[in-house]
């Protein structure tokens, strides 16, 4: 039962590349640093440095404090070390220390310590606070363009995926901007000004100590390269493991009654073995660059301490140039480890930044009418003109043609795959058609604007999609809002008068918070019939002139279904509607049924005539499949 | 709790804290050495005396590393080790329980308990051991250096460290709670987007598109306020220290100015106490910035210990087992069974009272919602019953062990659940040790051997996680194999036949009928013609049973049973006419 995580998904088309999730942040790292990545970093640096144009007197403000702030702790270790020349002359020669030069260095110190304090608070304030609203626009564009996004882009992502690109593409970029926008800029600048004052202090003891640049930045590159497959395995063992206890937590009624228990621990005790090997492995090998950078760190500083030590002997350095030189040695470790780490965050934060700007550009190709639509005179007409249209470029309609009359009820049958979903994802307009027309009334429906012609349908899918939220929240989302108002507009009468139509009102009101009980997420908390119902609930406070319901009963006992459609019925004798359904008490009531077959109409008529005409229907009907 | 499972790595732990020690001995050890080259080499042009302390250093630097390589060596076993116990146990004690004592615990939180919460625990082990432990052996080391090298000035920064260090965990702390608001808002815009991604449909067919953003808009205003509020707390800590350190050390420059003219202290002893106390210094902040991983550990820790910690509530009463004698009567016997879930109460029945017996087939009929699974769940003992009893061949099923009752009644339960893996191994989950030949018996009588003796790898078919790969219908005939291959005295159908068209249906039970003739049958079932042919007909509403007899009998008598027919046979009858 325990099997090889699935490698074998495909990659699918205008979706979202696949995002390696799990692989945690080191093997991250790695991938980035060891394989030089083939995006397009430039153009993404510069399409999110756009980003920054709103908030430019921030950043540039940010940019001078950060310069001054380093500007500002490069010269300390220098005024400290004239401090202690002075003091050294006063010990080696025995005089009186030169007060007055003491208090102008000191007076200088302090005014750099104010500086630096309060340039490095501000301009990291600023750029938290830019930083937080850049995201949020962020953040509000990805959100507005799923929105508009059409069906055919969700189709081909995984909803992990999408949501990723929110929770760990998008704050990823936000980590770098924040944190990693300040370091890096702290490191390059302190490390050039280092350098530079290293090099005016002494110039071969400047030369020892940059060797260890380009040294530690190999020994780090080769490690990291050394643990990627470290890296890899433990995130592929890690994500197996959670894969499992998913599984067995999710069959745990099988697991109790089958009595699996003992096996399965016996199993999952030798997955948890593999993890606990892969995982040790995985962190001792990132922490390895930590030893191997403070090695040659460490090993520089002993080298000019001999040096330098010597140096001062022969007279070519002063004891308190040497102190200083020390403290920017010790100077250079912070932001050279900074530098490195920095490098991959940014290469990572830019390949995020990559996928969510591939995710705002991703096409709409619905074009959006301007017609508007009032929804007391709309009668219901609707005629499917021609109609070809398909997900990909194969077609699964070709040249469809249907007339429903106003307040008609059409019942749609067809095996999986026949086209039913499709025909309701079309009147909706949730998919753009190749060729053809759908018109509602008297006008082609393209002509309406998206949300205008939504007004006038209300659905309820099979797909049983209700909102971590009430009850009563839930059922009023099917009721209009006005702008910027939330849903306790809708009044607790309409929505009860809702929940009774669908027969929701008594297994709500059993229930011991009622209409405010909280639904948690994916609505685990009530039973997937009561789910429908509330679907049901929810299309009936929108009262609609045309109904979809699609599979909407599935779920729920005969019994409750019929007093459901009794009950629709009666409010809904001049609605025209369409009832996609399996179940022959669901149908069979239907003024036409429509028999589709690999996306064709293939028999249209009421029960009785279609059983007459010993086609489709009949075959269905006597194979029990109705 | 977490000392408990670090005991079992004592050896190791203190393997781990002994080569820290070292390693941070060594690493202070360096800039003592410095203050010796200053004061006997430098000062006194005395190369021998450098290159001396210099070998020194490079020795320190040489142990430094080794020490640092063992104790990261133990400390990876020690952090993968606990994280594996507390897997492994969270686990098992889960998989253990019954539903009952699972009560509300959903399987995503008992996931993320198992898996993140777990690897939270193992950051908190491995911070406190590699970071908060040698941070502070390093603060105490630089300042007992300090005091050797001089009193006077390790007295300075003995004075001052403690101000920054009350500064640094006040402003940690006031800056903790918000970070819990940054956490509750971001959790909260994360789930709008989510259920977006999910509910498109609904959104675009309610047109709540413009909603849907104005509520986003709220959420990511809040996040982007909390974040604000908490970093700009934050920021301060570390500027501010730096600031401290910077003061410090001129002090020290003024002190060892005034002491070098009565010539008290030597320039290397003030290079070095400097370097002291940025080292000291430096340690704090990290320090602070660390500390925030306590209270976010502690969430999880709380979270595993509720785990750990929750009793199994059903216990085998064994008293019970003397009660009754009839050991070998086979039945199974509900007598004024009465019921509730926890802890509201919800789903109430009272006084249940029927019958199983072996070679009898019985059928439960009733709406959604009605109680007819939750009797089986009782069966199961996934639940105790509150009031009255249920019997099992002869014996009260407290008295039983879960392994027992599961040997005797064969659950088929009503969400099909697969294993990912092959359709051989997903059978095999009912009898271990079955031959190809009793697998391909079983998926005939499902109707389903054809399908698999066409499909190229046979048993070795592979069924997908969640069995994407198959439809509700063979998902549901495979479950039903699933408990047929097993062997027990009764059968428990839990609505498994809603997704078969009619004529498998007819074939299935048939099948079903023929091998398992001497058995107990129980059929639950929503459509009438499922539970017609049963010797006895249970209707269930509203948590009692309202109605019980054959197919014809209740078709006379009970009206809820006669609304049911109505509702699915209108259609015959009017074809009648």
């Amino acid at each position: 039962m325990i099997q090889e995580p699935d490698r074998t998904k495909e990659k699918k088309e205008e979706g979202l590349p696949g995002i390696s999730r799990g692989a945690g942040g080191a093997g991250r790292v790695a991938g980035f640093l060891a394989s030089g990545s083939a995006i397009d970093n430039k153009g993404t640096l510069l399409r999110l440095l756009k980003y920054i144009r709103p908030f430019k007197w921030f950043f540039i403000t940010a940019i001078v404090l950060t310069l001054l702030a380093s500007g500002a702790q490069i010269f300390i270790p220098r005024m400290i070390g004239n401090i202690i020349n002075i003091i050294t002359s006063t010990f080696q020669k025995n005089i009186t220390l030169d007060w007055l030069t003491f208090r102008n260095s000191a007076i200088i110190l302090i005014v750099l310590f104010i500086v630096q304090f309060l340039s490095t608070y501000f301009s990291n304030v600023l750029l938290v606070k830019m930083t937080q609203k850049l995201i949020r626009s962020m953040r509000n564009q990805m959100q507005e363009k799923l929105i508009r996004l059409t069906l055919k882009y969700f189709d081909r992502s995984s909803t992990g995926d999408m949501v990723s690109l929110l929770t760990n593409d998008l704050d990823n970029v936000a980590n770098t901007l924040q944190t990693g926008l300040t370091s890096s800029l702290t490191a390059v600048v302190i490390l050039i000004g280092v350098v530079i004052m290293m090099f005016s202090i002494h110039d071969v003891l400047a030369l020892l100590a940059m060797v260890v640049i380009p040294i530690s930045y190999l020994l780090v590159k080769y490690l990291v390269k050394k643990a990627k497959p470290i890296f890899q395995r433990n995130a592929k063992f890690t994500g197996h493991f959670s894969g499992q206890v998913e599984e067995i937590y999710n069959g745990e009624d099988i697991v109790k009654h089958y009595n699996l228990g003992d096996d399965l621990k016996a199993e999952m005790s030798v997955l948890n073995e593999g993890l606990y090997e892969s995982e040790w492995k995985s962190s001792l090998v990132s922490f390895l660059t930590r030893p191997a950078g403070d090695l040659i760190l460490n090993a520089n500083y002993v080298l000019v301490a001999i040096l330098g030590g010597y140096y001062v002997i022969s007279g070519a350095l002063t004891l308190g140039s040497f102190q200083a030189f020390i403290q920017y040695t010790q100077m250079l470790r912070a932001p050279f480890n900074q530098v490195l780490g920095i490098l991959n965050t940014i290469m990572s934060a830019l390949a995020s930044a990559e996928r969510i700007f591939s995710f705002l550009d991703a096409k709409e190709t619905i074009q959006a009418g301007t017609g508007e639509i009032d929804i007391s005179k709309t009668l219901g007409r609707i005629e499917f003109e021609q109609v070809d249209f398909g997900y990909t470029d194969e077609l699964l309609f070709k040249n469809v043609n249907l007339k429903v009359n106003p307040g008609e009820q059409l019942a749609i049958v067809g095996t999986t795959g026949a086209g039913k979903t499709t025909l309701v994802n079309l009147l909706m307009r949730f998919y753009e058609i190749n060729d053809g027309k759908i018109i509602l009334d008297d006008r082609d429906t393209k002509q309406y604007h998206t949300d205008e012609l939504r007004k006038a349908y209300a659905m309820v899918l099979q797909d049983t999609w209700l909102f971590s939220g009430t009850i009563r929240d839930n059922i009023a989302y099917g009721a209009a809002v006005s702008d910027g108002k939330d849903l306790s507009e809708v009044s607790l009468e309409d929505i009860k008068a809702a929940a009774e139509l669908a027969r929701a009102d008594s297994f709500i009101e059993r229930l011991p918070a009622g209409y405010d009980t909280v639904l948690t997420e994916g609505a685990a908390n009530i039973s997937q019939g009561e789910r429908q119902l509330l679907t049901i609930a929810r299309a009936m406070i929108k009262k609609a002139p045309i109904i979809i319901l699609d599979e909407a009963t599935s779920s729920v006992d005969t019994r409750t279904e019929l007093f459901i459609q009794n009950a629709m019925q009666e409010l809904t004798s001049n609605t025209t509607s369409f009832v996609i359904a399996h179940r022959l008490s669901t149908i069979h009531d239907a003024d036409r049924i429509i028999v589709m077959d690999q996306g064709a109409i293939v028999e249209i008529g009421t029960h009785a005539e279609l059983i007459g005409k010993g086609g489709r229907y009949a075959e269905m009907y006597t194979a029990g499949q109705l | 709790m977490l000392l408990k499972y670090a005991k079992k790595y004592s050896k190791w732990i203190i393997g781990q804290l002994f080569f820290a020690t070292v390693w941070v001995a060594s690493q202070l050890a360096i800039p003592r050495l410095m203050v010796d080259i200053i004061d006997y080499g430098i000062l006194f042009r005395n190369m021998n005396q450098i290159m001396n302390r210099g070998l020194l250093m490079l020795l320190a630097t040489g142990v430094n590393i080794i020490s640092l390589l063992i104790s990261l060596f133990f400390l990876t076993r020690v952090t993968a080790g606990i994280s594996r116990d507390l897997r492994g146990d969270l686990f098992e004690k889960i998989i253990d329980w019954s539903k009952e004592t699972r009560g509300s615990f959903s399987n995503s939180t008992l996931i993320t308990r198992t898996v993140n919460d777990v690897k939270q625990v193992s950051i908190l082990i491995d911070m406190s051991l590699r970071k908060i432990y040698t941070l502070s052996i390093t603060v105490i080391g630089a300042i007992i250096i300090s005091f050797l090298i001089d009193v006077k000035m390790a007295a300075i920064i003995l004075v001052i460290i403690p101000v920054i260090f009350f500064l640094a965990v006040k402003l940690t702390t006031k800056a903790l709670p918000k970070y819990s608001r940054i956490r509750k808002a971001i959790d909260q815009m994360n789930q709008r987007f989510r259920e977006n991604v999910t509910g498109i449909r609904v959104v675009k067919a309610f047109n709540k598109s413009d909603y849907e953003t104005n509520m986003f808009r709220k959420a990511t205003k809040e996040a982007c306020e909390a974040n604000v509020e908490a970093e700009s707390t934050m920021m301060l800590l570390s500027p501010l220290i730096l600031f401290f350190t910077n003061i410090l050390i001129l002090i020290m420059l003024y002190a060892g100015g005034v002491r070098a003219e009565s010539a008290t202290i030597t320039i290397g002893a003030l290079v070095g106490l400097i370097e002291y106390a940025i080292m000291a210094l430096n340690n704090i902040q990290q320090f602070a910035a660390i500390i925030t991983i306590f209270p976010r550990s502690k969430v999880s820790i709380d979270r595993i210990r509720e785990v750990l910690t929750k009793e199994e509530v059903l216990q085998i009463k064994e008293a019970l087992s003397a009660l009754t004698e009839k050991s070998t009567e086979k039945a199974i016997r509900f007598e004024n069974v009465g019921f509730c879930y926890p802890p509201s109460c919800m789903g109430l029945f009272e006084n249940i009272n029927f019958e199983l017996n072996k070679g009898e087939i019985k059928a439960m009929i009733g709406s959604t919602g009605s109680g007819k699974s939750t009797i089986v769940r009782l069966m199961m003992r996934d639940y105790d019953v509150r009031q009255g009893q249920i019997n099992c061949n002869g014996q009260n099923i407290k008295s039983l062990s879960n392994e027992k009752i599961n040997q005797i009644i064969t659950h088929i339960p009503q969400t099909t659940f697969l294993f990912s893996g092959t359709i051989r191994e997903n059978i095999q989950t009912g009898k271990k040790d079955a031959t190809d030949d009793e697998i391909w018996a079983v998926l005939d009588m499902i109707q389903m051997g054809d399908f698999f003796r066409q499909a190229e790898e046979g048993l070795d078919f592979h069924i997908a996680q969640n069995a994407v790969n198959l439809s509700g219908g063979q998902k549901q005939r495979i479950s039903i194999a699933r408990g047929l291959i097993r062997e027990s005295d009764f059968y428990v159908f839990d609505d498994c036949f809603s997704a078969l068209d009619y004529s498998t249906e007819q074939k299935v039970r048939r099948a079903i009928k023929e091998k398992l003739f001497d058995k107990g049958i129980l059929v639950i079932a929503q459509r009438v013609a499922t539970v017609r042919d049963a010797d006895e007909i249970l209707v269930i509403d509203n948590g009692s049973i309202v109605g019980r007899g054959s197919h014809q009998e209740l078709e006379r008598i009970c009206k809820v049973y006669q609304e049911i027919i109505t509702s699915q046979k209108s259609l015959n009858e009017r074809e009648a006419k």
